[in-house]
């Protein structure tokens, strides 16, 4: 248990109310600035492109702003450093921050549902750390240690998952599992920087870089076109295709699509490479944790009966060079910040595996056998019919009217034709990428159009369950069902109804006699 | 304890087999009201704007005050006759481990809430409601806000006896005493 010695201290140094670390002052700094930035800075971006003149002629002016705003937030953070305190009980923390909306939070270890550690750069200088703990309810609290001591922080991370180990196991499963006890952690997965390059280019991860860029847009469009006339290529006279032959011009507009794609490539490497670089994925008894990051180092940690779902992502490009992204999801409602990010706790993204290895990480999580093996049951080939009525019919009818609309000619009727022929396929395809299989607790669904994603999850986990037909599908016994999970809700459409009510009941039985837990 | 459902023959277990309780006639008659309301406050905007002469209108849309009225009074007619219609498809049912709601004219829906799977139950009633005696029943699961399972238009003391149901009901009795992973 915890016996080492610098648990022992660690009890001892945070038993009174403690301020954090000094250098929690960079912290409270940062976010401070960052607030300021992401929600007043941008909006005066305009106003400096458009008053540039302006802004250069008061040099002095913007400078002593600037340095006052500085010492202004220097000192707000100085103030909010001081104010912040915490305390470490044997079973709980907590923690009182806030100049005038003071908060006392007291969360007992049982309710944190994760433990992340967090390294910004500026941490990472004296091996400091953020911890940030995560409950299943708390929207929008901030339950945080600004900033501790990274063998601390460690340490206290162990003592909070020893804690969760000793209460009550609720699932049968996890009773069992947890008799087997090793106290070793088993590494699963890791990724080198090919896999990661792949990941990059089979992903778009640019918006995490153009995300994190979103305030520069229009300096960096700037001075783009800078660099670009430096270079002694006008753009201007470039796209000018009033001078040039229509066959030059699509030429152009090629080139530069081709150009653009292969920078929104890079970027998507190099974001690929921040986020996931020394991806390490590996159990420590019931949890599964990611360690990955170049500049700020994340650990992520998901215990196995809270996982709910997990998705096995390929697009085409994936599907053509053999790879897959997983994900395991756990409980997603109330928790706060963005839910899509990579970095979000409730989901663990392993990027870029081979289907092989993603069998044996679902063999692992879910104890199925296979996935991508599975002989998949099709659905209706009415939801075709579906497709076809909405959302395809009211485009090609709008798209008809613009057609008759102006003089039409042979090769514009071509296009819409091919346009017809292009959606109906894709309706077509989208069918078949359909599929659902059960056996037993699992459930496992296929969907897609260009890509393939393939859900699993055990129903005993569901939250709901929803039956929906139409008046159409009601004709031709057919009917959808939906289960809502606590991370997602999983639909499985057009299949026959008496198999979707079967489902439900088997589902409702299991459910409500066994009672099974789903965290 | 024993599971009693057990005896039961798989037909039964059914949710095919649930016969739905409608949901409360003062309702409907609300529904209606709020309608047909609507839609004559909206008619009479187009009236007014028709006769008065105090704000500047756009040119060529006093032809079109017309086609207002009767449009919004066909729109108005459809949904009246849509609510009248869809009424007798919308019910509910409270079996001994789950709720069901059933609605949909042409879209029917049915959704199952397990109790076990409940986390907080509330009532709401808005200032009409309150007037007419109504109230709706609002389950929340972990499956998040967007699947909140709602029953709509029951008489308030159906409703706050559904809810006494439910907060007594042991799958969520044996939650509490097992003191897991409640959150408030």
């Amino acid at each position: 248990m915890i016996e080492s010695d610098t648990a022992v201290k660690t009890e001892h140094r945070y038993a009174n109310w403690t301020r954090a670390e000094p250098i929690a002052l960079a912290y409270f700094f940062v976010s401070i600035v960052y607030i300021f930035a992401t929600n007043f800075l941008i909006y005066l971006i305009p106003v400096v492109v458009l008053q540039r003149e302006t802004l250069t002629a008061n040099g002095a002016f913007v400078g002593v702003l600037t340095s006052v705003l500085i010492v202004f937030f220097a000192v707000l953070a100085l103030i909010k450093f001081w104010f912040y305190q915490f305390k470490l009980g044997e079973n709980r923390i907590e923690i009182k921050q806030g100049i005038f909306k003071k908060s006392h939070l007291d969360l007992p270890f049982e309710k944190i549902q994760n433990v992340k550690i967090e390294q910004p750069l500026y941490y990472r200088l004296n091996q400091y750390a953020m911890v940030e703990l995560e409950t299943a309810g708390s929207v929008g609290s901030e339950a945080r240690i600004v900033a501790m001591n990274l063998e601390e922080a460690h340490t206290f991370k162990t003592q909070v998952m020893l804690f969760q180990k000793e209460a009550p196991a609720i699932n049968k499963a996890d009773t069992q599992e947890s008799t087997l006890e090793s106290n070793k952690e088993v590494l699963l997965n890791t990724r080198t920087i090919t896999d990661l390059i792949i990941h990059g280019i089979t992903n778009n991860r640019v918006w995490i870089f153009f995300g994190a860029a979103a305030p520069f847009y229009n300096t960096f469009v700037d001075s783009f076109s800078q660099i670009l006339t430096i270079v002694g290529f006008d753009i201007t006279q470039y796209l000018d295709y009033a001078s040039l032959s229509l066959a030059m011009f699509l030429l152009h507009v090629l080139s530069l699509f081709m150009f653009t794609m292969l920078l929104l490539v890079a970027f998507s490497v190099i974001a690929s490479l921040f986020v996931f670089y020394k991806f390490r994925l590996s159990r420590l008894d019931d949890k599964y944790i990611r360690r990955s990051g170049l500049i700020n180092k994340q650990e992520i940690s998901l215990k196995k009966s809270r996982i709910q779902h997990a998705v096995q992502q390929q697009d085409w490009l994936d599907i053509i060079i053999n790879r897959a992204n997983l994900k395991l999801a756990q409980n997603s409602a109330g928790l706060p910040g963005d839910q899509t990010s990579l970095n979000s706790t409730n989901k663990l993204v392993v990027p870029s595996i081979t289907p092989r290895q993603s069998n044996s990480l679902i063999e692992d999580v879910f104890n199925f056998n296979g996935i991508n093996e599975v002989a998949f049951l099709p659905v209706s080939k009415r939801i075709i019919m579906r497709y076809l009525l909405f959302p395809i019919l009211p485009i090609l009818i709008v798209l008809l009217a613009i057609v008759l609309s102006v003089q039409a000619t042979l090769g514009i009727w071509f296009g819409y034709i091919t346009i017809c022929i292009v959606l109906v396929s894709l309706a077509i395809v989208r069918w078949y990428r359909w599929g659902y299989f059960i056996k037993g607790d699992h459930i496992v669904i296929r969907k897609g159009l260009f890509g393939k994603d393939i859900h699993i999850f055990n129903r005993h986990k569901t939250q709901q369950i929803k039956l929906a037909q139409t008046i159409f599908m009601r004709k031709y016994k057919k009917a959808s069902v939906r289960f809502v999970l606590a991370s997602s809700a999983h639909l499985i459409p057009y299949i026959d109804d008496q198999i979707a009510l079967s489902m439900l009941d088997e589902t409702l039985l299991t459910l409500e006699r066994d009672k099974p837990a789903w965290m | 304890m024993a599971f009693t459902n057990a005896i039961l023959s798989t037909s039964d277990l059914s949710i095919s087999s649930i016969n739905f309780t409608s949901l409360s006639q003062a309702y409907l008659a609300l529904e209606l009201k709020i309608c047909a309301s609507s839609t004559m406050a909206l008619m009479l905007v187009f009236v007014v704007l028709g006769f008065e002469s105090f704000i500047e209108m756009p040119e060529g849309s006093v032809a079109a005050l017309p086609w207002a009225i009767i449009g919004s009074f066909v729109l108005g007619a459809i949904i009246f006759l849509y609510i009248m219609l869809a009424f007798p498809k919308k019910g509910y049912a409270v079996r001994e481990h789950d709720l069901n709601y059933t609605s949909g004219l042409l879209f029917q829906m049915h959704v199952c809430q397990p109790i076990l799977r409940i986390q907080h139950i509330e009532i709401k009633r808005g200032p009409l409601e309150r007037k007419v005696g109504l109230a709706s029943l609002y389950v929340y699961s972990a499956g998040g806000v967007q699947h909140t399972f709602a029953i709509p238009g029951l008489a308030y003391d159906t409703a706050t006896r559904l809810r006494s149901f439910i907060l007594e009901h042991r799958d969520l009795q044996k939650e509490e005493t097992e003191n897991d992973r409640r959150d408030d």
